[in-house]
């Protein structure tokens, strides 16, 4: 394989890793504040294609306003989806919500596919972004760059919103110790809220990103995503955000490079990956950033 | 005039009733200590008044506005803060962050302002870094304001607790057991403490605490409770003396122990 090929290749696999490491972050956010592995998360992120394709082809949107308004949608049901499914649950038994979890991903599912039909469907990709540029013999797409920008973009923001502003020290005040951050006067559900708002808007970029580069939408697209993404965030340490992200590296990594290196065991990827994450786990059960057991 | 207020105050778990018709009037800028052997009931009724345990009868009464049953961190806006038995400190975060959080509350700007940078958030967040530096001072804490809480020795991380309860701007403070695990002498620099912190910050406190000395030099009057029934109160001289609290809690060895 020449070097400009290869270098095509790491590109790729770097583009992909940033859009499973957004799907993984939305995991582990909500996982490191509620405890709660949110099983719809990939769903959510399924819903995101459709609200984009529905204001783009039924309201007749321009198309960046298709995205804004998809992404703000995709916020509320998050939100909503807390709300009513996760919340009153939360003095019970971590099973009950997990549950509750899994019934959410199935119920979305199954409404997807009776309201928008489980037909494929064209998601609108603008020509802007289909153009390929030529560096130094190496061929790549303008997506594929954009989703590598708007990926650096978005980590800064969320680094500084979690780092630096209230809500960021409410969050990791919850993920320490709710009783006591209940204490220090910050309101817990408006701040698990607002994590899923964070999660579900996660969900919804990298659902733009991920349909802007497989162009078809279907109401069980969100599936393997969501279980890739939730295994990048296994292996990185579930809670940790440079874990999601490494984690999803990884897998991007590993799902291209595969593909280019030996074709022929393309079909083995998902086996592949889940070889990787038993191995990891058993060298460090608590993921590659996993932290000790805070409580 | 009475600032905190504890009217019949009962709490049942299943069978067990583990306070019993509690009755306390705190009076603005008193310091009362409440004293009882182990199990009997006073970490909960702290638990009752912040409404992390729901009052099962009984009223809880701050500043003669009813709070029984409020959320609790609306009960910690209406100026109640407490410290605990076993230090719950927010142990992954940095003794500056633990301080910053308290200040969640009195936070106005929205986060789309934080997002962008506005310059009314950048003043806000100035000052209340500056404020949080401020209460680490005064509990000397400054050194450490980059260390993480959990990695601190035990006294600076009961300190650490008290000044991150201060920064909530309580007008009651609740220190539960603030003297465990200190020698004589760090007792002894804790009781200063608590009378220069109660000046400074124009305080009143209710102070569980096990070590007779603390309890007998700094508080004005003293409830004991048994078995969460309430067994005697009244100045430091009248429960020393008092017999029932002698065979109850004290035994008959030393007061002074």
């Amino acid at each position: 394989m020449s070097p400009d090929v290869f270098l095509q290749h790491l590109v790729n696999g770097i583009s992909l890793g940033f859009i499973f490491g957004l799907i993984a972050i939305g995991y582990t956010l909500v996982y490191g504040v509620v405890k709660l592995v949110n099983f719809a998360h990939g769903d959510v992120f399924m819903m995101a294609t459709f609200f984009v394709f529905y204001g783009f082809t039924l309201f007749m949107m321009p198309w960046w306003l298709a995205v804004i308004f998809g992404i703000v949608v995709t916020i509320l049901l998050g939100v909503g989806i807390e709300r009513i499914a996760y919340r009153p649950l939360r003095d019970a038994p971590r099973i009950s919500s997990l549950c509750a979890a899994i019934g959410m991903s199935f119920l979305i599912q199954n409404i997807a596919t009776v309201v928008f039909g489980g037909r494929q469907k064209s998601f609108y990709v603008p020509p802007s972004l289909t153009t390929t540029f030529v560096i130094g013999g190496v061929r790549i797409q303008a997506i594929t760059i954009a989703t590598i920008v708007v990926s650096v973009i978005v980590l800064l923001l969320l680094t500084f919103l979690i780092k630096r502003t209230k809500m960021g020290l409410a969050m990791r005040a919850l993920s320490v110790d709710f009783d006591t951050a209940k204490l220090m006067g910050i309101n817990v559900n408006r701040t698990i809220a607002f994590t899923f708002a964070i999660g579900s808007a996660l969900a919804a970029l990298s659902a733009i990103l991920w349909a802007l580069r497989y162009p078809q939408i279907w109401p069980f697209m969100g599936v393997f995503p969501g279980w890739r993404a939730f295994t990048a965030a296994i292996i990185g340490g579930i809670g940790s955000i440079v874990g999601a992200l490494f984690g999803g590296f990884m897998l991007g990594m590993v799902t291209i490079l595969l593909v280019a290196f030996f074709p022929e065991a393309a079909g083995y990827r998902d086996a592949i990956i889940f070889v990787l994450l038993v191995v990891i786990l058993l060298v460090k059960p608590t993921g590659l950033f996993g932290e000790k057991k805070s409580r | 005039m009475s600032l905190l207020k504890l009217e019949h105050v009962t709490k049942r778990f299943g069978g067990l009733t583990a306070v019993s018709d509690f009755n306390l009037d705190l009076q603005e800028g008193e310091l009362v200590g409440l004293i009882g052997p182990n199990g009997a009931g006073k970490t909960t009724i702290f638990n009752l008044i912040t409404n992390t345990y729901l009052v099962s009868e009984g009223k809880v009464i701050l500043g003669g506005k009813d709070i029984t049953g409020m959320k609790t961190d609306r009960i910690t806006a209406e100026g109640i803060a407490r410290t605990f038995q076993n230090i719950r400190l927010f142990g992954e975060l940095t003794a500056l962050d633990n301080v910053r959080t308290a200040f969640h509350l009195r936070l106005k700007s929205s986060v789309l302002s934080a997002v962008f940078g506005l310059p009314g958030y950048r003043k806000e967040e100035k000052e209340i870094d500056d404020k949080a530096m401020l209460l680490l001072k005064t509990l000397g804490l400054e050194k450490y304001k980059d260390d993480l809480a959990g990695s601190l020795p035990y006294g600076l991380q009961r300190k650490l607790e008290i000044s991150r309860a201060l920064a909530t701007n309580p007008k009651v403070l609740l220190l539960d057991e603030p003297a465990a695990g200190m020698n004589p002498e760090e007792t002894l620099a804790l009781a200063a403490l608590i009378m220069r912190i109660r000046k400074e910050f124009n305080l009143t406190v209710l102070l569980i605490e096990h070590d007779m000395s603390l309890v007998m030099s700094i508080c004005e009057r003293i409830v004991v409770l048994d078995h969460g029934v309430t067994i005697a109160r009244g100045l430091p001289k009248e429960i020393q003396n008092n017999p029932e609290v002698i065979t109850a809690y004290l035994g008959t060895g030393d007061l002074y122990a």
